[in-house]
């Protein structure tokens, strides 16, 4: 069975002028520097609002549980932006990290009430909230989370 | 960039992006805040789980007192990661 997910044809993909990467720093204060990066992609693909907000968000979330959870790895986090024609795909890179799928934390359901609040756990449940697929890949202490946004599913979404 | 200023009734007027690498000065800036807070987010760009951890993490400190976190004026898109994060009602968005 091939597989058709947007990672996949990502993959495939041989256009690279539809493909930006960049290396950046581990460290927090690059968040601005990563949002920069992908903003600009994004403007140059006509691609703003909402979509574009979903990326920004969990382009910064995966970023910063990199840098977070993982204070003494060595080397740049990669981030790759690719336009497909109906998505983006964002991935990340940690080449020198711990192994932790977040494909599979268990989903948080926040609590509307304060007593039973925890500061803390909200990046992976927006990731989740806001992209359509989500992979992961771990290899040789090399992490790879795969984000992808359909352009078409913001669409629908702003149409009812 | 995040800018914050409080004006003299105490509104807390935040404008820019409210990302991790604003996190620790946002923070400090909160710290001597009393009584229940008005933040208005009129102009509020952005804002990711770091931000919101740092409102919740006031909203924990002002309930103890008795006090409350209103957020006013936020776009749609605010308005949804709010949601997302459950706290809609905790922050009294309309």
């Amino acid at each position: 069975m091939p597989d058709r997910s947007a990672a996949a044809q990502a993959s495939r993909s041989t256009d690279l002028n539809n493909e930006v990467v960049e290396r950046f720093p581990r460290v927090l204060d690059q968040v601005p520097a990563v949002y920069a990066f992908v903003h600009r992609f994004l403007l140059a693909h006509g691609i703003s609002g909402s979509a574009a907000n979903d990326i920004h968000l969990a382009t910064e979330e995966i970023f910063t549980n990199f840098v977070k959870y993982n204070n003494g790895g060595q080397g740049d986090i990669r981030v790759a932006v690719r336009h497909l024609p109906t998505t983006v795909v964002v991935t990340l890179i940690d080449p020198d990290t711990h192994e932790f799928d977040i494909t599979v934390v268990p989903p948080l359901t926040p609590s509307e009430h304060l007593d039973q609040r925890k500061v803390g756990g909200l990046g992976i449940h927006f990731v989740r909230k806001v992209m359509d697929e989500v992979h992961y890949r771990y290899h040789e202490r090399t992490a790879e989370i795969t984000l992808c946004k359909h352009l078409e599913s913001d669409r629908a979404e702003h149409s009812h | 960039m995040l800018n914050i200023r409080i004006d003299d009734h105490g509104v807390v007027y935040l404008q820019g992006r409210f990302d991790a690498s604003q996190a620790a000065s946002a923070q400090q800036a909160f710290q001597p805040l009393q009584g229940t807070q008005v933040f208005d987010c009129a102009d509020l760009e952005y804002i990711s789980s770091a931000g919101i951890g740092i409102l919740l993490e006031l909203a924990i400190r002002l309930r103890g007192g008795g006090h409350a976190i209103k957020v006013v004026n936020a776009s749609p898109y605010i308005t949804k990661v709010f949601e997302y994060a459950g706290l809609r009602q905790v922050f009294h968005i309309g």
